[in-house]
């Protein structure tokens, strides 16, 4: 005689399993309450984390690149104004830097085979360098001086020079650059005097297009013309040999401007009149006197921007008072620029997970973190309710059923605390990232984009974490005999 | 009859002697030992009880505070696992039981009223009585119709909304009677279910259990310390110290509770 039939015993569906979770859930609205703040400070550090670990990111690569383009802006006036120096042409040569390498073919008149040519010696020539510089620093200053190695390589080409090497090195039993001694020669009495004379017509080519340019507009200077481009300035360029394509006129303009301005304040503060009259005023001493101080001093409340354009006007320099802090706040954030952007800048855009040591060894911990804090908050909740587990299953509960209650409930509780830590966290990253970064703290979609996966995933992260952490105390429960349930504390 | 009865009354209850009676077991423990504890600190809670319940009786457990009747009940109802010994509900070991038939059992086979009520704290009377009926595949509307009977019934019908600690003592236990009735039990385990019930209505909870053993031949296996209860049981089985001291039948106690009564007036 078989007592049962057990297949009619029912497992109750998800619905009625929510239903219960959620009347529990309100019942003991304090305690479940803590358990999602608890879920909530887990999932809010680590976010935090996160997205402060982004936009830091962000912030310093945006910085980097801004400083990069200024400064490429800036040495574009440089180009226009004078012939490019030999150190940076042969870096370019050994670059193969594609823009610059088309206006040196122009200027220089190379053919493609002599351009390779050269393109292997400057190689050659940057080899020999940095072997140089390896070097220890007493033996570098016996064989070079101050000299770079340019300076050496024309040095080299008097006969006695070389040979003065030649015997130094022997002296410190030192090796030679390159692949050794005949090697290094080549270089020095075949290819440098080679390359000189390409170098020297690239200088004269390139002497010739600013010239040329000077000449289309007579009577312009060149800061000007790029303050303000005439319309077919490009063209111009463009014939003369400068590669133009490539330029934005309009933040090239803008940055000229700046940067003229800037000059024409620095001039004046070179004025009698004006320096003693700012001494006094800014309360600074004569050697702390230079335009970033004044750009300092019109941010910070005692600035007078009103004051200054006048004092400026008396020397005979119009600069007007929206401008002067137009020019303040330009040159602060440049500055702050350089201090986000750091030493050591990022070289790519930020993604959750690629982000650099440091940064993730504090993920890691903001994950060990939300991994014990939400295990414990769970365990918690779990074993506070053995008793409700245990009269459920004296009353015909199977142990799925009870489980799944348990499931949903953590599932619940860790989706709500996951939600508000990811604000709670995101509002976090967002005012820690503006104290340290100010206007400078950067958004790219790019950006958004990962921070809205690390809120996402975080958010996974802590469902995930309740659930898993329910799970564990919650199927010993459903395990036991009812009553050892019951008497479990 | 009556001799029989005396008979097994004197010491275990054998298989000769019940037969007399042409009624079927429904429950049997077989030498059911249970030890709390390990080593120094451990309690032997019920040490080799042998019982025998029929089918359709009414019978008393008694026996002081700490005798073991909870303990006793718990391994009935399959509730919790014997150290030693076996119990057979319907010559079945239950011990041999399937997670999901011993919920089956649970649910429909068994109820139970706990000493300490053990209702679910965040649901209301009513739900608490609705809750079995779920598990037995009950539609919601027809458990909470039965569920409203069976609290009209125990006196409570009125407080079907109140939550266990918006109610008495006596009232959450009329609560859990209700509960473990409400999936028509073959077998209703009711451990003390008048212990903190005022006189008149503990009355009216034993005319309760008394009715249903009578008119639906449920099993009713309770435990008391209230005399009143041995006017209406079958047998009466008495623990002591984890041990069955002895099984009478009513006729053979009837003359006793006399006695006792008069002896308190
Ligand atoms: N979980 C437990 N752990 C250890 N010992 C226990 C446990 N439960 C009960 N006991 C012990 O087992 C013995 C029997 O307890 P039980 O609850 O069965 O007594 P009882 O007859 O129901 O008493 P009462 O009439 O007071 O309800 C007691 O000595 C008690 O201390
Ligand atoms: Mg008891």
């Amino acid at each position: 005689m078989k007592l049962i039939e057990a297949k009619k015993q029912i497992n109750l569906g998800p619905a009625r399993a929510l239903q219960l979770a959620l009347s529990g859930m309100l019942y003991r609205f304090f305690r479940s309450g803590i358990t999602v703040a608890i879920l909530c400070l887990a999932v809010a550090f680590l976010v935090h984390t996160l997205m402060h670990g982004l936009l830091t990111h962000a912030t310093e690569f945006s910085a980097f690149r801004e400083i990069r383009e200024q400064r490429e802006l800036g040495a574009l006036v440089g180009r226009m104004s004078r012939p490019d120096s030999p150190g940076m042409v042969l870096d370019s040569l050994a670059e193969d830097r594609s823009t610059r390498l088309d206006e040196y073919r122009t200027w220089g008149r190379l053919e493609d085979d002599e351009l390779a040519q050269v393109g292997e010696t400057a190689k050659r020539i940057l080899q020999a360098e940095s072997y140089l510089e390896s070097l220890p620093d007493d033996n570098r200053a016996i064989l070079m001086g101050d000299a770079d190695i340019l300076t050496l390589l024309r040095r080299f080409q008097q006969r006695a020079q070389y040979e003065l090497y030649l015997e130094r090195v022997e002296q410190l039993a030192l090796r030679h650059p390159l692949d050794g001694e005949a090697d290094f020669r080549r270089l020095v009495q075949v290819e440098w005097p080679r390359l000189s004379e390409v170098l020297e017509r690239i200088r004269e080519g390139q002497n010739r297009a600013i010239e040329n340019i000077r000449e289309a507009y007579p009577g312009i200077g060149i800061r000007q013309l790029l303050i303000e481009p005439p319309d077919n300035f490009a063209e111009v360029l463009e014939q003369v040999g400068f590669a133009a394509q490539e330029i934005d006129f309009g933040r090239l303009s803008e940055f000229a401007a700046w940067a003229e301005d800037r000059q024409r304040l620095e001039a004046a503060l070179t004025e009698r009149m004006v320096h003693t009259a700012l001494l006094r005023r800014m309360n600074v001493g004569s050697e702390d006197l230079s335009s970033i101080a004044v750009f300092n001093w019109l941010a910070s409340r005692r600035g007078d921007p009103q004051w200054l354009s006048g004092l400026l006007s008396q020397s005979g320099v119009e600069i007007a008072p929206e401008r002067l802090d137009g020019l303040a706040d330009y040159f602060i954030r440049s500055d702050r620029l350089q201090e986000v952007a750091g030493v050591e800048p990022p070289t790519e855009e930020a993604g959750i997970f690629s982000l650099e040591g440091r940064l993730r060894w504090l993920i890691l911990l903001a994950f060990c973190v939300c991994i014990v804090g939400v295990a414990n908050a769970m365990l918690m909740s779990v074993t506070e309710r053995f008793t409700e587990i245990a009269t459920m299953k004296c009353l015909g509960a199977l142990d799925g059923f009870v489980m799944m209650m348990f499931v949903f409930e953590a599932a619940i509780q860790g989706f709500i605390g996951g939600l508000v830590g990811i604000a709670l966290g995101t509002l976090l990253a967002f005012a820690r990232g503006f104290v340290e970064y100010g206007t400078l703290l950067t958004l790219t979609p790019q950006i958004v984009a990962q921070i809205a996966l690390a809120a996402l995933l975080s958010l996974v992260v802590g469902i995930l974490l309740a659930v898993l952490a329910a799970v564990g105390p919650s199927l010993v429960a459903a395990r036991l005999a009812p009553m050892e349930a019951m008497r479990v504390e | 009859m009556e001799q029989t009865a005396n008979q097994s009354a004197t010491r275990t209850e054998s298989a000769p002697a019940d037969q007399g009676r042409d009624r079927a077991v429904i429950i049997r423990t077989l030498d059911l030992a249970k030890i709390y504890g390990e080593g120094e600190t451990a309690t032997h809670a019920l040490q080799g009880v042998n019982s025998i319940v029929y089918r359709g009786e009414l019978i008393a457990i008694m026996g002081p505070s700490g005798s073991g009747k909870s303990t006793f009940f718990n391994m009935v109802g399959a509730l919790d696992s014997p150290s030693k010994g076996r119990i057979l509900i319907d010559e079945v070991d239950v011990a041999q039981l399937s997670a999901v038939e011993l919920a089956f059992l649970r649910c429909r086979k068994i109820g139970y009223i706990f000493q300490s009520f053990n209702l679910i704290r965040y649901m209301t009377a009513l739900e608490n009585v609705t809750v079995p009926m779920s598990f037995a595949g009950v539609s919601p509307e027809e458990a909470r119709r039965r569920g409203m009977e069976l609290l009209d019934l125990v006196g409570i019908a009125d407080r079907w909304d109140h939550r266990p600690i918006e109610m008495s003592g006596g009232q959450q236990q009329r609560v859990a009677i209700a509960r473990a009735m409400c999936n028509l039990p073959q077998i209703l385990l009711a451990d003390e279910p008048t212990a903190n019930l005022d006189l008149a209505t503990g009355e009216s909870i034993l005319a309760t259990l008394q009715r249903i053993n009578q008119e639906r031949g449920v099993t009713v296996i309770c435990s008391t310390h209230d005399h009143r209860l041995l006017k209406m049981c079958d047998r009466i089985m008495w623990i002591r110290d984890g041990m069955v001291e002895r099984v009478e039948s009513r006729e053979n106690i009837k003359i006793k509770v006399g006695t006792i009564g008069g002896e308190q007036a």
